[in-house]
């Protein structure tokens, strides 16, 4: 039993030809062997289907999901304006993959009909599953429920949501050869291979909590009974107008929402995307009504330190087994935070992972999805989280 | 009184406490707004520069990619490239405009397709032109267009479309289009400035390579103008060494045409000087016939020579004069009837043949050359005619004879100079071989022209033509009224 990743990148100006030097070198990397299945992540520059086309042209029609990001991210380290490519070979194990169209019109229930089309496909046990939902369109958390539902509970699951090179405007969603958007691409990695997760984002708390006097789903309406756009007319100094004027998420990207949980060492995150009616905040995932919320923020230290026990969470759950590559999926928020210095996190989780033989592919997300058997700071009965602002760190072997 | 006041200054302290507290979390509050407000300025400032590094990165990579040639095709591919590559413009484009009609002339694009880019060009003089005339940076975005733009953007499957003119010194020298499929842009102020220094670097690297292009082609031409100067030249030498070897063949055979009389000359001088007494009279008078034959050769010649040299190089004058040919045949006939020897001299001209304006000595030179040429090779009893006929806008004259003709393929070589026939008659009279090029000359100096035309056994005919050259300053001259009077 053995999963080989091959990478491939590309920055080509022409799509077509870009996706075929992508694709060239994943199988390069495979000893010149096709893959068994292809993630694909590309800035929303190369969603064409022309890339798509480019890609099976070279690799064979081997089945393919993915979605627009906001940067990949390779062995080397990330990559802003390209198309990456991660190419899977397993002897003995199979990739099921699976689409679910008109997402917004209910997120939860495509969550489930795609686990649910995807276990009547499989005869082998899943052992990880796989999800690139639409990141503008609907709540996080409620695709997350809808794929647990559907989910058995020792299945490791982990995804991003779709990103669009921070313009905050549509993501699309990769399957096959068909350029989508408000939908959702799924794949369950399935035999006898290893996989280990592991989730962290190292933001902390700022001033004084507030409480969530009025929400529902993932739209926060008031804050101590004020307005929930308040707190970053307080903080941010900025007026309603330039909140509501401007695209909100890129000005409050790096201060999300964050709410305690009982038994997690982590605050739960929500990245505030639009300002709505009456001064409510949109986000990304769910935030619960009663609860207390602070503004969060991030460090250097405390985001690579974070950054470095996600890694090495996943890497104790392979227990010594050989790592044979990793998948990241990485809050565009951490680019942001870090700034220049975005490098310095993937180089911190590859050497945690066992250095520069460790092959890592992913891409820079809107919203990262976890669920594993062990995530640090998770209770007994909850494992699984909707997290913004964090890196997911899936290891395979 | 204990229990009283026990129990009021507890809640007092704890109040004071919680107050305390409170006052120090208000503050922690304040300190956490302060913190992030200023950590928010910083990043804000950190991305601006970032955003500035960033551009400046694509501004350096266009740069150093265009300026390292200056092949016009090669700048415009890559200044679309980087539109692409660079700045995330799923579809781009560059136009060169025609300097005069500034209609797009040359052109590179990315990512449209053949039929979209043409659409779009064929939107230039509606939409694009107006739109470079009004802003440096012109954007229009599917959202918010109006109607007309919004019809063109839906046909190129664009959200949003950047128009960025170039210009050298204030003249729309062309531009690059930019279009993003799915994002709907907004440009900050710092943006479009980037989009103004972005075209404003194109716009020079097209105009280096214009002016090289230029240069390069004003090169080609001087080399061009050096290779036929010098292909001139050295035609002119090969022409003048030609002429050269002519002048040397010329003198060589004039010093052998003149010697030939001269050493007649000096052989019977030296023999009469020497033996006067002893040479008896009947010998000595042929003696000097001979003498007199040569001496008369000699001056032929050197007058031959004379007219020669002054009519090739240009010092011939003509007297015009208004001329009638009929009289001056008949004056040469006059002339060498003494030499006719029972050759017949007829002359054939109609009653209306025309004068016309000529040089009377140099017409009557030639037709004596020509007769006299016709007396040397006639037969006895022959016939010679000189013919006179209207021809076009002049008039065309032949001299025919009825000797033995001259072979065809020297039909052309008798009017070289100095070229003699080589038959019995000429070796009995020798000649000089100039009086026929004279006779091409001098027919040449009126614009006319002259041949032959004969058959073995057939006799020749000397054909010539002459205009009419009424247009020519006539000298009135009395000797010619007399001439025509009498």
């Amino acid at each position: 039993m053995s999963l080989e990743m091959g990478i491939g990148v590309s920055s080509q100006a022409d799509v077509f030809a870009a996706g075929q030097e992508a694709a060239e070198q994943v199988v390069s990397h495979l000893a010149n062997r096709q893959p068994d299945f292809l993630m694909v992540f590309s800035s929303i520059r190369f969603a064409d289907p022309r890339m798509l086309k480019a890609i099976r042209g070279v690799t064979g029609p081997v089945p393919l999901v993915g979605c627009t990001d906001a940067g990949g991210i390779i062995t080397a380290g990330p990559r802003r304006r390209s198309i990456t490519i991660i190419g899977f070979l397993c002897n003995g194990g199979s990739f099921i993959s699976g689409v679910e169209r008109n997402l917004s019109s209910g997120p939860r229930a495509a969550g489930q009909k795609l686990v649910e089309s995807i276990l009547a496909k499989s005869s082998q046990p899943i052992r990880g599953f796989f999800a690139f939902p639409d990141g503008l369109s609907v709540s996080g958390s409620d695709v997350l429920s809808g794929i647990e539902a559907g989910l058995g509970p020792d299945v490791v699951l982990a995804g991003g949501m779709a990103a669009d090179d921070l313009y905050f405007q549509k993501t699309f969603q990769f399957f096959n050869e068909e350029i989508l958007t408000d939908s959702i691409t799924g794949v369950a990695f399935c035999g006898n291979m290893k996989v280990g997760i592991g989730n962290r984002h190292g933001w902390v708390p700022v001033g004084r909590p507030r409480r969530v006097t009025h929400s529902s789903g993932h739209i926060v309406y008031e804050l101590d009974h004020k307005p929930a756009v308040s707190i970053y007319e307080d903080f941010l100094g900025l007026k309603r107008d330039e909140l509501m004027q401007n695209t909100l998420a890129s000005m409050t990207l790096t201060y999300p929402l964050g709410s305690e949980m009982p038994g997690r060492s982590e605050y739960l995150l929500r990245d505030a995307i639009r300002v709505g009616r009456a001064g409510s905040l949109i986000c990304t995932g769910d935030v619960q009504e009663g609860s207390r919320i602070r503004l969060m923020i991030g460090g250097y230290e405390s985001a690579l330190e974070a950054a470095q026990q996600a890694a090495c969470d996943a890497k104790d759950q392979l227990g010594g087994s050989r790592i044979q590559g990793a998948l990241l999926f990485c809050s565009v928020a951490r680019q942001k935070m870090l700034g220049s210095e975005f490098q310095g996190e993937i180089d911190v989780i590859r050497d945690a992972l066992g250095g520069a033989g460790v092959r890592l592919g992913g891409f820079y997300s809107y919203g990262e999805m976890a669920r594993g058997h062990n995530l640090r700071g998770a209770g007994k009965t909850k494992n699984s989280r909707f997290q913004n602002e964090s890196v997911v760190v899936v290891a395979l072997g | 009184m204990r229990r009283i006041i026990k129990p009021k200054s507890k809640p007092r302290s704890k109040k004071k406490g919680l107050n305390e507290l409170r006052k120090a979390y208000e503050e922690l509050d304040r300190t956490a707004r302060m913190l992030i407000r200023t950590d928010y300025l910083l990043h804000r400032a950190n991305e601006r520069f970032d955003q500035q590094i960033s551009q400046l990165h694509a501004l350096h990579r266009i740069g150093s990619s265009i300026n390292s040639t200056f092949d016009l095709e090669l700048i415009l591919s890559g200044i679309s490239e980087s539109m692409t590559k660079d700045l995330d413009f799923e579809k781009s484009g560059i136009v060169f405009l025609e300097k005069n009609s500034q209609r797009p002339l040359q052109s590179a694009y990315t990512g449209f397709s053949s039929t979209e880019y043409r659409l779009f060009l064929d939107s230039y003089k509606e939409f694009v032109l107006p739109a470079l005339q009004q802003e440096e940076v012109y954007l229009q975005t599917a959202a918010f267009a109006p109607p007309e733009w919004a019809k063109l953007l839906s046909t190129l499957s664009v959200s949003s479309l950047l128009l960025l003119p170039m210009r050298i010194k204030s003249r729309l020298i062309g531009f690059i289009v930019g279009a993003r499929t799915h994002v709907t842009l907004r440009l900050t102020d710092a943006e479009r400035r980037f989009y103004a220094m972005y075209s404003t670097q194109a716009s020079t690297a097209i105009e280096n390579a214009r002016l090289y292009e230029a240069l390069g082609q004003a090169n080609l031409t001087l080399e061009e103008k050096v290779q036929e100067r010098t292909k001139n030249l050295v035609e002119a030498n090969e022409r003048l060494r030609e002429l050269d070897q002519v002048k040397s063949n010329f003198i060589s055979l004039v010093s052998h045409e003149l010697r030939t009389p001269l050493t007649a000359i000096k052989g019977f001088i030296v023999t009469l000087f020497h033996y006067d007494k002893e040479i008896p009279e009947d010998k000595r008078r042929i003696y000097l016939g001979v003498l007199n034959e040569e001496t008369d050769r000699l001056t032929r010649l050197i007058n031959e020579l004379l007219d020669i040299s002054r009519i090739e190089s240009g010092r011939m004058e003509v007297q015009w004069r208004r001329v009638s040919v009929a009289e001056t045949a008949q004056r040469v006939f006059d002339t060498l009837s003494v030499k006719a020897n029972g050759v017949q001299l007829v002359k054939d001209f109609p009653d209306d043949f025309p004068q016309l304006v000529a040089d009377a000595d140099k017409l009557e030179q030639v037709l004596i050359n020509l007769v006299g040429n016709a007396l040397r090779y006639s037969p006895p009893g022959g016939v010679i005619t000189i013919t006179g006929r209207r021809h076009f806008d002049g008039v065309i004259l032949e001299v025919k004879d009825q000797g033995p003709g001259i072979a065809f393929a020297e039909l052309e070589k008798v009017f070289d100079k100095f070229y003699r026939l080589d038959n019995e008659t000429n070796r009995k009279n020798p000649g000089t071989g100039l009086g026929l090029p004279i006779c091409r000359a001098l027919i040449n100096l009126h614009g006319g022209k002259i041949w032959v035309e004969s058959d073995p056994d057939q006799g020749c005919r000397f054909i010539f033509t002459l205009p009419l050259n009424l247009d020519k300053q006539v000298i009135p001259e009395p000797r010619s009224s007399s001439k025509v009077a009498s």
